[in-house]
């Protein structure tokens, strides 16, 4: 997985690409200090350009979605699209936060 | 009439008699041939229609017994296609529902839940995901706070190394100053034995550190493994089964629709077959016209017979006598086409026999009986069953 970072208005984008595995639990670290410590209110992860997504992979973007939380922020999923976008949908994610296209 | 009769001149028959008669005579004797031929007709007329009275009764019977057939087997049809209505029906409703432990569930509500626990089964997965990933990152911080006190550790060691050196330059600098020094040899010496403790606890503290260490990184090995069990295949599954399931109710829908329409069909046909039933009731309107037209030809008979008789009274003639009678006879006859009806009027018209017609069934399958007129004989029969 690579992660940049972007501030936009008054967002924090970050974009992920390639792939979210468990693997990559230690870069997605440096995601969620980067989402927590911006102290903005809107965060977003620009999945467009990331290929798959494994369960383990949910299950961050979960603790991503409750670190948020848990700093007054919202988390907006955006852009994901094939494979990424199945698991979500699977997965019930527009019942917890806010998916965008 | 009779007594006028008895009293009329024997009539001329041969004819030279009735050359030899005056004018006024042969005009006479001519009305009185047409008469005894016109009674000798009426005579052949009276037994024909006796003969078509029992043709239309024959014909009539025929088709009541061949209505009375199809209605039963229209019946038959009827209930056969009603029952199958039934039976479609039974199918129908069996096909929508499935059985769970002596419980009819509707299909679409078994889909539903199977559905439901499938959501269910997947949101535990993200949760067990989610937790999974919740202790990894819990480990790396303890294995982060753990790399400190480490690191603190070797600085206490450190301290504790220059401590003992510096000890150690006391108690050089105690034996230099001789016996002033005494004492602070002494307390050299202390500081030398508490360092040596403070060593071997830190010492103490770096193995334990050690053991704690090493449970972390088991640990991490072992959250390493379940975590990194991909799910993702389980997850995309449910995809699978919803569109399997969607399929399956997607097909008996299908299914019940195109049986539905079978079970309709058939209830069509039973309308359809009842209607036929109740066109058949054309027979008993068609008995009872026919029952009036051999009625009115018994009356045209009976009255026919009646004149006959009277101008048989009148002038002493007998049909017996036309000449032309035999071919009139010969002439209806061979009119009938039908073997076994020929053969009934036969015996009617020439031995004026009013035998009870037999049965469609028994005379289609051969001629009459031994004594039938020759002609009946001919080979110009045509059999219509």
């Amino acid at each position: 997985m690579k992660a940049t970072t972007n501030i936009q208005q008054d967002c924090i984008v970050v974009s992920l690409s390639e792939r979210l595995m468990f693997s990559d639990h230690e870069e997605f670290r440096q995601v969620l200090n980067a989402l927590v410590e911006s102290d903005m209110n809107c965060c977003v992860l620009d999945l467009h350009d990331l290929l798959s997504v494994d369960s383990a992979g949910l299950g961050m973007l979960v603790i991503a979605h409750e670190e948020c939380q848990s700093a007054n922020a919202n988390l907006v999923i955006r852009g994901a699209n094939g494979q990424v976008r199945r698991m979500l949908e699977l997965g019930r994610f527009d019942s917890i936060l806010r998916i965008e296209s | 009439m009779s007594s006028q009769a008895a009293e009329l001149e024997p009539l001329p028959e041969t004819a030279a008699e009735i050359e030899d008669l005056p004018v006024a005579a042969q005009d006479a004797s001519a009305e009185r041939d047409l008469l005894r031929r016109w009674l000798g007709l009426s005579a052949v007329q009276e037994r024909a229609l006796t003969a078509l009275c029992g043709e239309i009764t024959v014909a009539s019977d025929l088709v009541e017994g061949s209505v009375s057939d199809l209605t039963d087997n229209f019946n038959n049809l009827a209930g056969l296609a009603r029952s199958n209505a039934e039976q479609i029906g039974r199918v129908v409703e069996s096909a929508r529902t499935i059985e769970v432990d002596g419980e009819r569930i509707d299909l679409s509500e078994a889909v539903c839940f199977l559905e439901e626990v499938l959501g269910d089964v997947v949101a535990k997965i993200l949760q067990l995901s989610k937790h999974g990933m919740s202790m990894v990152y819990a480990l790396d911080d303890v294995t982060s706070d753990v790399r400190v006190a480490e690191q603190t550790i070797a600085g206490i060691e450190k301290i504790n190394k220059q401590t003992n050196i510096l000890a150690m330059n006391a108690k050089i600098e105690a034996i230099r100053a001789g016996e002033a020094g005494a004492g602070f040899s002494v307390v050299a010496d202390e500081m030398r034995e508490l360092s040596g403790m403070v060593n071997k606890l830190a010492l103490e503290i770096r193995e334990h550190m050690s053991v704690v260490t090493k449970g972390i990184v088991d640990s991490q090995k072992e959250l390493r493994n379940v975590a990194a069990i991909d799910l993702s295949t389980t997850i995309e599954s449910k995809d699978r089964v919803e569109l399997m399931t969607k399929g399956l109710v997607r097909q008996n829908e299908e299914f019940n629709a195109t049986v539905g329409a079978s079970a309709e069909s058939s209830a069509e046909v039973a309308k359809w077959i009842s209607g036929l039933i109740t066109k058949l009731q054309f027979q008993d309107r068609t008995k009872q016209r026919l029952e009036n037209i051999i009625g009115i030809i018994e009356i045209l008979k009976n009255a026919d017979s009646k004149l006959c008789e009277e101008a048989k009274a009148a002038t002493g003639l007998s049909d017996a006598d036309d000449l032309n009678r035999q071919a009139w006879l010969e002439h209806i006859i061979s009119e009938c086409h039908l073997g076994e009806m020929r053969e009934r009027f036969a015996r009617t018209i020439l031995l004026g026999e009013e035998s009870e017609p037999e049965s469609p069934q028994e005379t289609a399958s051969g001629e009459g009986g031994g004594e039938s007129p020759a002609f009946l004989d001919s080979t110009e029969d045509i059999e219509l069953f």
